[in-house]
Order: structure tokens, then C-alpha cells, then sequence
């Protein structure tokens, strides 16, 4: 056997270079782990703006599975109203002391968010995440900023409608699929002896989106390279189309005017109206007064109109605040991103998992509601979002739309005023 | 003869306005009253009786369901200590600091006198909302964010500019000539305070503590924004949360608003009469 022979100069050198090697190892900063840590423990923060009964009940189910998974971990959850949130996050940020670990993130906040510096880029984790592949890119296309992506999406708000089942087989009627059915379903159903209207419009507070909706669905585009792009003669065909339920047909509430979320809502809820047009966030209260058998009510994904089926959908994220406790906080955030525990939250609060993998789940498929929530989602888009948007809806599209169903302006005139609204807005000079 | 029908149409003239009088009272009390009888009623309501095609005034079957689910929640009844914990450290401290304070600027006439006054008033000058980030670096430097102690720290910064000019307000109303009486008998200062001025301007002060009670009961923003856990936050926290985005419980949140009001009634019940007097002995002078 050959002897290595090793001089003492050789040995301290080796030494040397190892013990440096070691050092630097050491100093290195280790790159993020994108499997969940397995040895996830202590305390981990959380603040989100669940605050139903539904959504609490959801919530607490979660954090039981998770702690399930990770017995040595707690989770402190904070709610915080949902109008709050961003001043109160702010605060714990720019106060730089009291931030959670994780947080909430709705898809419109992300920009302010990562402005901020309140959220930490999960790019390189989610790179290497293996429930990556069960998540198409456009689901993260609002938590990217700069080609970075700040958010994991836990669940979907889908825009739907629900249809009053009951009525409908009364008048030998089938579930609207086109906006012409939808009309003639609305006016089938009003009945005014009963106190029956077909459709609940949102001609109140809110109200704005939907008629965003029913143009685009008309084929006007809103917005292209940035510029006004609103077509006026399609533009009044949906405003005509839209308000003629109303100044027409007679087939919404005569309220409507004033009728917001809760009025459309409790009108449906309570027998008023036929058909309500709102996103998969409303379930769990519709359940609670029309029961879940199928009988009384059932949703279907929004009717197409003449050039397109327009349905928005908004996911809503999880993301790291706190980098201290960065591996805990992603076992959080993909614990809720799991198949398993998005389809818990829907059966809680009717809220659409993003999982695609949910999708194909039994307990999805057997269920007519949740079906149709994935038939809307695979239809769906993003709402488009320019600079100026949210003043051009609630100081223009809204105020406009009220006064044709008031019958102080005529569909045409409404559509020249939100084109011009429009173009003031871009401009940033809407008044 | 005219003289007497003279006084027949005048006194069928006092009947008028006094009908006219109970009528405009009764609209004052149905407006001022309706909002709470209302609450009361929908707090006992089933929750079919509250959302209806028809409205349905009284219900059909009286339920404390609300009330019991209300307090069942977790946390609730923690954070109804919190709030009753914090609101009575308010009082406290508002009364301790400011009867002194307010004594000082009645009674001594020194340089900055003035001053001292409009600088209180300044601070009430201010939207809560723009001290919000000052308070909560400084809670945080000293240790005291997210504690009940940091928040009637708060509290009482803000309630005191009105507690120190409402109490300057009933000192000045007692005579100085009875401090004087008191001291030639051989009281010290604070002997002629506690026992002469703090028992004469009593009423006074029972109405200050009920003003910064209510203010300090009531108050959400910093207890939203001031704490993080919900071991340290308070009632009205609690009311906001109730407030779904897609769902409304009535009947919790009507509920919640009888119970808030509770301590509130129990106190001015006690409070009552120093409070009315207070308020008189404040209005005029002379």
C-alpha cells in the first residue's frame, strides 16, 4: 500500500484553504428553498381581510390543516376591515416595526404594496415550486411587477349570476346563455301583481363595473395603447340594450337607481328578482336563505353578449412581508395554495380555488355551483386597468348611466359623455 | 263681550302652539328615538324576519340568538374587558393630569399662561389620522404598541385639551374667596383643592369623565391601527368587524350596537345629575 506522504507546510495550507472555504460557505447567503420548509416552527403572523362568518369559519379550518402539517407552527391571525387595510399596512411598514409575516394582497394593491417595499419577490421560490405547473402564468400576471411576482394566489372572485331555478321551470324557461334570452327571461319573470322583477340591476353604488361589462360585451373596446378607444355606436347599443330592462321592460326594481350590493342582493335573496348579476363571492349568503339543493336557485357564467361573454376575474394573493421568517411563511402561503385547502375554503365560502389541479377534484365536479364557477373562470379576463380608471367609472360611467335609466338622457348622449369622460380621464382632467 | 272672546281665541291660540309644540317634540323623538328602537328591534329578530320582501316591524318570534352568537365569538368578550379597561385608565388619567393642570391655569397667573391653552387647542386642531405614524414610532420606541397602556396613553393625549378647559372652566367658577377662608384656617394648597374646589366643581368633573368616557368607549381608529393582536384590541373593533364585504349580518351587528351603548347608559345613569349640573354651572357665571 502506497503511503501519501503530507509535509507540514502541505497540511497547514490544506488546512487554511478548507477552513476558508468553510467560512465563505458560511457567509454566503442560502438561495430560497422553494419546497416548503420541512421543519417549519414558532410563531407566524398573518393579516388578511376575512371577516364573515363563512370566511372566519374557512380560516380557522385552515390553520387546523396547517397545523396538521406543521405541528410545531402557530398562526396568529389578524383581521384587519378591509378598508383599513392599506392604511394600517402602511403604518406597520414605514413605522417599520409590528408587520406580519404574510399577508393578504388584493390584486389591485400589488403595485402599492411592492412600492412600498412592504412585500418580498417570490420569483426564484416559485420557479421551483412543484404546484407551479397547476398554475397558468396569467393568474400571476397582477402580482408581477417588473418581472418579478410578489404573490401566490389563494383563491378567485369570478364574475357569475344567479338564476331563480323555481321561476324559470314555472314559465317553461331555459337558463339564459345570450344577453337577447337574458331580456326575454326578464321580461317572462316580471310580474308585478307578485312582486316579481326578472333581473336585479346594480344601478346603485358598484353599478359602474357591470355597464363596463355590457359594453365590452357589445364589442367596444375601453382603452388601446393607452388612449380612449370607446366605440360610440357600440357604446349605445349597450347602454340601450342594458337600460332598456328598466325604462322599457319594466323587468328590475323600480329602486333601481339606488339599488348597491346589499339591495340586489337581499332582493334576490328574499324573491324580488329573477336573475342577479354578481361573482362567486355572494354564494355562501344566497345559500343561506335559497338553500344549496338545486331547487330554488342555481348560477350559470355570464350570458354572451352580441360580439363577446365578458366575465372579469380577480385573484386574490398571499405574500411574505417579513423576511426573518421567510421559509415559514412560504410553507403559508403554499399550504393555501394547495388543492386541498382551496377546496375546503369553497365549500366554506363559495370563493374559487386557483388550483387548476381543483378543478378535476369530485368534490368540484358533483357539484353544480362549483362547475359553473370554473366554466366562468375559463372564460374570463382580467379587467382592463388604465390610469384614471376608478374616477372615469364612479364620476362618469355611474352618474351617466343613472340619468339614462332616470330617462334625463338618451342612450346615445350617455355614450358621448363616457367617451369624452374617458379621454378627460386618461388626460387627467376628469373634474 | 269682546273682552271675553278676546280671551277665548287667546287661549285657543296657546292650545295651537302647544299642539303645534308636542307635535314638532314628538318628530324630534321619533328622529331621535326611531334609529334606537329600531336597532333594539332587530337585534331580537330571527334573521327571516330582518331581511324580507316585507318590511316586518315587530318580530314574530323575539330571539336572543344575536346576543348569544355575539358573545360566543372568540375574543369578544376580551376585548369588551379591553375597551372597559382602557376607557376607565382614560378617565383616570385625563382627571388626575388635567385637574391639576386645570387648577394651575385657574388659580396661578404665570408667563405662557395663555400660551399653554392655545397649544392644547392646536393639538385638537389636528386630524387624528396625520398623528397616526409620530404615535406609533413613538409607542414602538418606548415599548408600548399594540399594549391597552399605549392606547389610553393615546386617548388621553387627545381628550385632554378638552377635559383641561372644560375643568379650568368649573374652577374658575368657584370662588377663590373659599380657598382663601380654607387657607387662613390652615389648609395647604392641595388641601384647599381636594377639599374645598375638587368637592364644589364635583358636578364638573363628573361631566368631563363622561365625555372622555364616551370619546375614549367609541374610538377606532387608533385602536385599529395601534394594536396587532387581538388580545389588545376593543369593542369597536369588534362592531367594524362585523361588517362583511359580501355578507351583513343584521342581527349580530344590531346586537353589537345595544350592547355597546350598555355601559355607556350605565354610566350616565350614575352620572346624571352631576352631569346636568356641570353643565349649567359651566354655562354661566357671575
Amino acid at each position: 500500500m502506497r503511503k501519501i506522504a503530507i509535509t507540514r507546510r502541505q497540511f497547514i495550507k490544506g488546512t487554511a484553504l478548507a477552513g476558508a472555504s468553510a467560512a465563505l460557505a458560511a457567509c454566503a447567503t442560502p438561495a430560497p428553498t422553494a419546497a416548503p420548509a420541512k421543519k417549519v416552527s414558532g410563531k407566524l403572523t398573518y393579516w388578511h381581510h376575512y371577516t364573515s362568518e363563512s370566511e372566519m369559519a374557512g380560516l380557522a379550518e385552515g390553520e387546523k390543516m396547517f397545523k396538521a402539517k406543521y405541528p410545531d407552527a402557530t398562526v396568529e391571525s389578524l383581521t384587519v376591515p378591509n378598508a383599513d387595510f392599506m392604511a394600517k399596512f402602511t403604518l406597520a411598514v414605514q413605522g417599520g416595526s409590528g408587520k406580519p409575516d404574510t399577508t393578504m394582497i388584493s390584486a389591485d394593491r400589488v403595485p402599492d404594496m411592492v412600492g412600498m417595499g412592504g412585500i418580498q419577490d417570490l420569483t426564484e421560490r416559485l420557479k421551483s415550486w412543484d404546484q407551479r405547473k397547476n398554475y397558468p402564468d396569467k393568474y400571476f400576471d397582477a402580482a408581477t411587477i417588473n418581472g418579478k411576482i410578489y404573490g401566490v394566489p389563494s383563491f378567485m372572485f369570478v364574475d357569475w349570476m344567479y338564476y331563480r331555478k323555481d321561476w324559470f321551470d314555472e314559465k317553461g324557461l331555459k337558463a339564459p346563455t345570450t344577453f337577447d334570452e337574458m331580456f326575454d327571461a326578464a321580461v317572462k319573470l316580471t310580474d308585478p301583481a307578485k312582486g316579481r322583477f326578472g333581473f336585479g340591476m346594480r344601478g346603485g353604488a358598484g353599478g359602474q363595473g357591470l355597464v363596463v361589462q355590457v359594453i365590452r360585451a357589445f364589442g367596444s373596446p375601453i382603452v388601446q395603447d393607452g388612449k380612449a378607444a370607446l366605440d360610440i355606436a357600440k357604446t349605445t347599443e349597450a347602454l340601450k340594450w342594458y337600460t332598456e330592462l328598466h325604462t322599457k321592460a319594466k323587468a328590475v326594481p323600480p329602486s333601481v337607481t339606488n339599488d348597491s350590493f346589499r339591495q340586489i342582493l337581499e332582493a334576490f335573496q328574499t324573491g324580488k328578482t329573477g336573475m342577479l348579476w354578481h361573482h362567486t363571492g355572494s354564494l355562501a349568503d344566497v345559500v343561506q336563505f335559497l338553500g344549496k339543493d338545486g331547487t330554488k336557485f342555481l348560477s350559470l357564467p355570464r350570458p354572451k353578449g352580441p360580439a363577446a361573454q365578458i366575465a372579469d376575474w380577480s385573484p386574490s394573493y398571499n405574500g411574505i412581508v417579513d423576511k426573518k421568517n421567510e421559509d415559514a411563511g412560504w410553507a403559508w402561503l403554499t399550504h393555501w395554495a394547495d388543492k386541498d385547502t382551496q377546496i375546503m375554503l369553497m365549500e366554506k365560502t363559495g370563493y374559487v380555488p386557483s388550483n387548476q389541479e381543483a378543478a378535476k377534484d369530485e368534490r368540484i365536479t358533483k357539484n353544480p355551483y362549483y362547475t359553473a364557477a370554473f366554466k366562468a373562470l375559463e372564460s374570463g379576463t382580467i379587467a382592463p386597468q388604465f390610469p384614471g380608471q376608478p374616477g372615469w367609472q364612479s364620476s362618469v360611467v355611474l352618474p351617466t348611466f343613472q340619468r339614462i335609466l332616470l330617462g334625463e338622457l338618451t342612450p346615445a348622449a350617455g355614450a358621448t359623455a363616457l367617451a369624452k369622460g374617458l379621454e378627460d380621464a386618461i388626460a387627467g382632467k376628469l373634474k | 263681550m269682546a273682552f271675553q272672546n278676546f280671551r277665548n281665541s287667546q287661549k285657543s291660540m296657546r292650545r295651537l302652539y302647544d299642539a303645534i309644540a308636542y307635535v314638532i317634540v314628538a318628530c324630534m323623538l321619533v328622529f331621535a328615538l326611531g334609529p334606537l328602537v329600531w336597532t333594539a328591534l332587530t337585534s331580537i329578530k330571527p334573521e327571516s324576519d330582518i331581511v324580507t320582501n316585507e318590511m316586518q316591524y315587530i318580530p314574530t318570534h323575539p330571539t336572543t340568538e344575536h346576543y348569544v352568537k355575539l358573545w360566543n365569538r372568540s375574543g369578544v368578550t376580551t376585548m369588551f374587558r379591553n375597551s372597559a379597561f382602557t376607557t376607565t385608565l382614560t378617565v383616570v388619567l385625563c382627571l388626575l393630569v388635567g385637574t391639576f393642570a386645570a387648577y394651575s391655569i385657574s388659580r396661578y397667573r404665570f408667563r405662557g399662561r395663555g400660551g399653554i391653552l392655545t397649544f392644547y387647542l392646536t393639538i385638537r386642531m389636528f386630524p387624528a389620522v396625520l398623528m397616526l405614524l409620530p404615535l406609533y414610532i413613538m409607542l414602538r420606541n418606548i415599548g408600548l404598541l399594540d399594549s391597552l397602556l399605549g392606547l389610553a396613553l393615546t386617548y388621553t393625549t387627545f381628550s385632554m385639551p378638552v377635559s383641561l378647559l372644560m375643568l379650568k372652566g368649573f374652577f374658575d367658577a368657584v370662588p377663590a374667596d373659599l380657598e382663601d377662608a380654607a387657607r387662613i384656617d390652615g389648609c395647604t394648597r392641595l388641601g384647599a383643592l381636594f377639599r374645598v374646589v375638587m368637592p364644589l366643581a364635583r358636578s364638573g368633573i363628573a361631566a368631563t369623565a363622561v365625555l372622555i368616557a364616551v370619546g375614549a368607549w367609541n374610538e377606532f381608529l387608533f385602536a385599529l391601527m395601534l394594536t396587532n393582536s387581538e388580545s389588545s384590541r376593543t369593542w369597536p373593533v369588534v362592531l367594524q368587524l362585523m361588517v362583511g364585504e359580501f355578507q351583513l349580518p343584521w342581527g349580530l351587528i344590531a346586537a353589537g350596537g345595544m350592547i355597546s351603548i350598555v355601559p355607556i347608559i350605565i354610566f350616565f345613569a350614575f352620572a346624571q345629575k352631576a352631569l346636568v349640573r356641570g353643565l349649567m354651572v359651566g354655562a354661566v357665571k357671575g
